[in-house]
């Protein structure tokens, strides 16, 4: 009795005492107006880092509106750091930011940029001086704001000019990361296609179906499905995204069929940039496992072999990467639901949050352990604050609701 | 081993064996989990040996591994993944810190009612309660006292009853046993209540002998027992005993200010062994004179 307790005692001493840091929990700091000159100072800083706060700074330049997530641990070196922007002109394609900062932050903040309206867009990449393949610096989340679009992205390097294209789906955008960039459309052909389409004054809803349409068809063409689904007239705007439809009788929006299902690759990310919007009302002790840039997984190419759902590859790439993932079989929707990934959980951040997933733009209405997964598909697990209202899911539902 | 009757004022020991577990419940940083099992095992040990000790982490002790290892098997938060459950949620080193320290915060808190019940007569509840709702005390002393008392006749009846051979009639005859106990306890419950009632208890304008007094002693005993628990009460709004168990094990880097608290967390551990040492001094003096 007593060698079990003492031995009970010690395992959980050592596993306490030994297996914890001694550090303070990341906490929230305030928010702060962006001084005018833009610097803040070293002191502020250095106590940031020590502090291991977090600290938003809101600016202005040239009517938008913009915040910088500074994560107190990210900082090396404290020194003064100019972050206000000097120029923003946005124009139909582009979004083009000029920094004040003459000299690298040595550290990436987290810039979120606000827009007016709505980006008729789904991801946003982001180029260094011109939109050429070998200036790709990186992707940029897009998300809906309280009062537009918001486009938020780490700044690792203030100087030169940054250049944001919108873009409708990941699926164009991921090309030049990989080696078969022959295969998908180029970057620098993609910002006259988005002009063409913003050219009609159609509203959101129907761009976006017509772009998940014609996703729907180069994939169709490509892994070669019965043809009903290229046929489908123009005239119908209420596509079904990516699952191809192969009896058009059907009422139930039955995810893809076995038929479509082949081996093959696909794009596959994970974020939650829209917290950094939401971050006081984040669940205490959880800015830990919040990462600096909204980034959990940047999009990677992922092979997977017939038959194979959203959630084997989910849990497939979150024990590669060794990324902590929940989830739980629910009946009701006879599918997997993703209760957490990378221990930010539903209800983590407002009682609207969870995680959601987009294969090709598109919110499925069903759990992702029933979307089979086809060649060349593109999958985002995005977290939502709002019910997916901010991450541009919430439209998706009408769409599929009003399929005949 | 029953210890003696104390002589300290009941309201002393109220404060002392019901506001330390009342933390011990709440405090989940690992120093206060060891800080509060020590006090409690110490505590028993003064009170009942090691006898005491054993009986009651017999119960304790399996009670707090089965929290523990249950923890593991629902909760999967954590940044460390240890391996994979079979149904494909991770079992991460945090869980497995959280149910151990929820499993000694379990034994801590079992260790710290056990010694309650071994001080706390319900002679001393009634006491307390009897003029504030007099009702609700006499029930409380009265359920108090209905395990251990029907634990006690149920032995009774059984000795005074011929064991027969062959299960099924054993079976039977401790029904019947069992069935003359509980019969035996509404009966006495029924009249328990009737012999008050005559009596007059709870009835205004009555007053209740006791043998209670509180002395000079007992007064520095509550006052040095408030400055603690309020002390310690400030330290936990103020975050001082913050321990994160998800994503990622954290503590507070130790301040001044965190050494002070854990120190008055001890103190406060060790109030209810103190008030014993102090009730045992007259009689260690008194024994070496004779």
């Amino acid at each position: 009795m007593k060698k079990t307790l003492s031995f009970f005692l010690a395992a959980l001493l050592c596993v306490l005492l030994f297996g914890c840091a001694l550090q303070t929990p990341i906490t929230l700091g305030e928010e702060h107006l962006l001084p005018s000159d833009g610097i803040v100072s070293e002191a502020t800083l250095s106590a940031l880092k020590t502090q291991r706060k977090v600290l938003t700074l809101r600016g202005t330049a040239d009517g938008f509106d913009y915040t910088w997530t500074l994560f107190g641990e990210e900082i090396e070196t404290p020194k003064d750091c100019n972050f206000s922007l000097r120029s923003i002109k946005a124009n139909k394609k582009t979004i083009t930011l000029k920094f004040a900062s003459k000299e690298p932050f040595g550290f990436s903040p987290l810039l979120t940029l606000f827009l007016p309206q709505r980006l008729h867009a789904d991801v946003a990449a982001v180029y260094r001086a011109s939109v050429q393949e070998s200036n790709f610096v990186c992707a940029a989340s897009v998300t809906v704001g309280d009062s537009g679009g918001a486009v938020s992205f780490a700044v690792d390097d203030p100087t030169g000019t940054y250049v944001i294209v919108p873009q409708k789906t990941q699926a164009e955008f991921a090309a030049p990361a990989e080696e078969d960039a022959d295969d998908a459309p180029s970057v620098s052909a993609e910002p006259t296609a988005t002009a063409a389409q913003e050219n009609t004054t159609a509203p959101a809803v129907t761009v976006a179906a017509a772009t998940t349409r014609e996703v729907q068809r180069t994939s169709a063409a490509k892994t070669t499905t019965p043809a009903t689904t290229a046929k489908q007239p123009t005239a119908k705007t209420t596509a079904p995204a990516a699952a191809p439809v192969t009896t058009t009788t059907t009422t139930t929006t039955a995810p893809a069929s076995e038929s479509a299902a082949k081996g093959g690759e696909c794009t596959f990310s994970v974020e939650c940039a829209t917290i950094f919007q939401h971050l006081d009302a984040l669940a205490p002790g959880k800015l830990d496992a919040l990462p600096s840039d909204g980034v959990i997984l940047a999009a990677q190419s992922v092979s997977f072999s017939a038959g194979e759902s959203v959630f084997d590859v989910l849990q497939r790439v979150c024990r590669e990467n060794k990324i902590p993932m929940e989830a739980s079989f629910v009946p009701l929707y006879h599918s997997a639901y993703v209760e957490g990934i990378h221990n930010l959980y539903e209800f983590d951040c407002g009682e609207g949050s969870g995680w959601m997933y987009r294969v090709n733009g598109w919110y499925p209405n069903y759990g992702c352990s029933r979307y089979m997964l086809k060649d060349g598909d593109t999958v985002e697990f995005r977290y939502t604050c709002d019910l997916g209202a901010d991450v541009g899911g919430r439209n998706d539902y009408t769409i599929d609701d009003s399929i005949d | 081993m029953q210890h003696r009757e104390l002589t300290v004022h009941p309201l002393v020991l109220f404060g002392a064996f019901f506001s330390v577990p009342g933390f011990a419940m709440f405090l989940m940083h690992p120093l206060c989990l060891l800080l509060s099992f020590c006090g409690a095992a110490w505590c028993l040990a003064c009170l009942g040996g090691k006898e005491a000790l054993f009986q009651a982490g017999r119960f304790a002790l399996p009670a707090a591994l089965l929290a523990a290892v249950l923890n593991v098997l629902f909760n999967h938060r954590g940044a460390t993944i240890l391996f994979y459950l079979p149904g494909g949620n991770p079992c991460t080193l945090e869980s497995l810190c959280y149910g151990a320290a929820a499993g000694l915060l379990l034994l801590g808190v079992l260790l710290w009612f056990s010694c309650c019940t071994k001080v706390l007569t319900t002679e001393h509840f009634t006491y307390l309660f009897s003029r504030v709702s007099p009702a609700t005390a006499l029930l409380f002393s009265m359920t108090l006292r209905f395990l251990p008392q029907f634990h006690r006749r149920f032995q009774q009846v059984r000795q005074a009853q011929t064991t027969p051979a062959g299960l099924p009639a054993k079976l039977k005859s401790a029904f019947a046993s069992f069935g003359a106990v509980l019969a035996w306890a509404l009966e006495h419950a029924g009249d328990t209540a009737d012999s008050m009632n005559a009596r007059g208890y709870g009835m205004r304008g009555r007053t209740t002998f006791s043998i209670y007094r509180k002395t000079s002693r007992d007064r520095m005993l509550l006052f040095g027992l408030l400055v603690l628990a309020g002390s310690a009460l400030c330290a936990c709004v103020t975050g001082l005993f913050r321990f994160s168990y998800a994503p990622r094990l954290l503590a507070d880097a130790p301040t001044p200010q965190h050494i002070c608290a854990f120190f008055v967390y001890a103190l406060l551990c060790a109030y209810p062994v103190m008030i014993l040492k102090l009730e045992d001094r007259p009689w260690r003096c008194s024994k070496s004179t004779v």
